[in-house]
């Protein structure tokens, strides 16, 4: 089986998820990349549907996804990112686009031995890969590399493989600098209304780049573009995110989530409550891409700390 | 693999004038095969394309009964609603659905039915009235309080003359002209003019936001309780199927995959708007 392969890269001095044709050009010792997985299985501006204008009248036509992609060396929680990716477009009905993307890729994961002053996976149960969300499980040892399968694919590639056996490795724990409040989700569920959210969110510049970061956020708009002779179009879903205005706005001007306290506190409700009540798990990895991204660095585990010090 | 996000194709067979920016549009499937497998539950909704300018939610405002077409009103305030004005008879556009939970019929059999609509949302129920309509001997009372700020707001008014065989109808406007001779004020203020079922009912909310609220309010303060009352929510919506995140309530809840019906008890009171 052939794939292509994504792996961390250095671009200047930032780390990039890329397709690299050399192992040459990977970086195994990194701590995270600016992208992630979503960038390639739920990638911005796709388009969607094509139209185009015939004799026999208008026609419509879906594009065709076959690649096949190989994520190499994803830290478990970019790995979790995808398993939560697949809860949201896997659900019914699937996203057609995304689950043939998913079904032909494969997922190595390379095992976290440091964390940064961002990172908070183990606040958030995602310090390691869940079961499902990877099928080969690299762990760093004396001798080089221990390998453990997660799926039938890992296992098949596994047997062809020339190993030698190993004790079970050590996965090292407690790697966080920092780790977040225990998430009473009782107490986060009655603090919906209170005053704190509003101090919280007037350090938010509703600019959008935790969104753009994060591994994990899906939400998109739809937009349709025409030819200038109108003989054909598409239909283009574009990253969206909800701490925008318009993103509530329905026909006629009227904004649900109007206060940016509103979109600010839905972010965190979703992440945090929504998400787990509806899918069992947290809708956040604990990267830190949005702490790290955000031009005010905006903290989800100090957010959190500070809401649920009013429980 | 079906694509839930490939329309398909339907004609626009008629289009009805309903008042000033309101237009009702008959559509009827192009190709035979998803006219046979098109089939919705009251309240359900479909999303409409203009290709070109884009896609928006619809409730299906004609009966569940009725097979070889269906309709939507529209009210031409955003751009694709516009677009839809702008189209004329013969011209195609592209639905996806049916989408979305309809009424809990099954909850409402056997009760007294309260619809409660104001302005445009009395296309939010009227599936549900003509499933009611034709199936009158499963309900018991059935009322429709339908509100417009003016005389000249009433719309579907063919549905109504044909509902209040078996319906009972109160129409009532925000403000008079001299042609009116019915009843002046705010739904909710006629609501404590006409006797109420006391027990065994369920009410339909459906219209302007501040309405809905005012409405809701005005039942709780009668004596009804949350899980008594049904309202059916109007959100921005991309995908319909619960993935682009933009209908999402206050509790988690998608008005596209989990609504866009609800029973006030299973919502946060703050989106009952």
């Amino acid at each position: 089986m052939k794939y292509r392969v994504i792996a961390p890269t250095k671009q200047g001095k930032q780390v990039v998820f890329s397709f690299v044709d050399s192992p040459r050009k990977i970086v195994f010792d990194y701590i995270r990349a600016i992208n992630s997985p979503k960038h390639f299985l739920l990638p911005n501006r796709e388009v969607i549907i094509r139209w185009r204008y015939s004799v026999e009248g208008l026609l419509l036509e879906e594009p065709r996804v076959n690649e096949r992609i190989a994520f190499l060396g994803l830290h478990p929680c970019d790995a979790n990112a995808i398993a939560i990716l697949d809860k949201v477009m896997l659900e019914e009905p699937y996203d057609p686009y995304y689950s043939v993307r998913r079904r032909n890729s494969l997922i190595i994961v390379l095992d976290c031995i440091e964390s940064d002053d961002y990172c908070f996976c183990e606040s958030v149960d995602s310090r390691t890969p869940w079961e499902g969300a990877y099928d080969l499980w690299l762990i760093p040892i004396d001798e080089g590399y221990a390998v453990t399968y997660g799926s039938s694919k890992g296992l098949e590639i596994i047997k062809q493989l020339e190993l030698n056996r190993t004790e079970e490795p050590k996965i090292h724990k407690g790697i966080n600098k920092r780790r977040m409040n225990k998430l009473d989700l009782e107490a986060f569920w009655k603090l919906y209304e209170h005053p704190v959210w509003s101090k919280l969110s007037d350090d938010c510049l509703l600019c959008g780049a935790c969104m753009a970061a994060c591994p994990t956020c899906t939400c998109f708009d739809v937009v349709d573009e025409s030819d200038l002779d109108l003989s054909e179009g598409r239909r283009i879903r574009v990253w969206d995110s909800c701490i925008f205005r318009i993103f509530t706005m329905v026909a006629g001007g009227r904004v649900v989530r109007r206060e940016p306290t509103d979109r600010f506190k839905h972010r965190y409700y979703h992440k945090f409550l929504y998400f787990k009540e509806r899918y069992g798990v947290y809708g956040c990895t604990g990267c830190g891409r949005c702490a790290l991204t955000c031009p005010r660095h905006i903290d989800p585990v100090k957010v959190i700390g500070e809401v649920l010090k009013n429980a | 693999m079906l694509n839930p996000y490939l329309p398909k194709l339907a004609k626009v067979d008629k289009i009805i004038n309903e008042t000033g920016n309101v237009k009702t549009f008959k559509l009827r499937f192009l190709n035979e095969s998803d006219a046979r497998r098109f089939s919705f539950n009251p309240g359900q909704f479909i999303i409409v394309s203009v290709f070109g300018v884009g896609e928006a939610p619809f409730a299906i405002a004609s009966s569940p009964l009725v097979k070889d077409y269906f309709e939507i009103s529209v009210r031409a305030i955003g751009n694709v609603t516009r677009a839809l004005h702008r189209l004329g008879e013969g011209d195609v556009v592209g639905v996806r659905g049916p989408l979305g939970n309809g009424y809990p019929l099954d909850e409402l059999k056997g009760k007294n039915v309260v619809f409660i609509a104001g302005g445009t949302g009395l296309f939010g129920v009227s599936s549900l009235l003509w499933y009611i309509y034709e199936n009158r001997s499963f309900f018991n009372d059935v009322m429709l309080f339908y509100g417009t700020r003016t005389p000249k707001g009433f719309m579907r008014k063919y549905d109504i003359d044909v509902w209040r065989n078996r319906i009972d109808v109160y129409l009532t406007v925000d403000r008079a002209d001299t042609s009116w001779k019915g009843h002046v004020g705010l739904v909710t203020s006629f609501l404590d003019e006409i006797p109420l079922p006391k027990k065994e009912v369920a009410f339909i909310v459906c219209g302007p936001p501040l309405m809905m609220k005012a409405t809701y309010r005005k039942l709780l303060s009668l004596g009804y309780s949350p899980n008594q009352i049904y309202v059916s929510l109007e959100r921005q919506m991309k995908c319909g199927i619960g993935k682009c995140g933009r209908c999402m309530l206050s509790n988690g809840k998608f008005v596209c995959k989990d609504g866009p019906v609800f029973r006030c008890d299973q919502i946060p009171e703050r989106d009952i708007e």
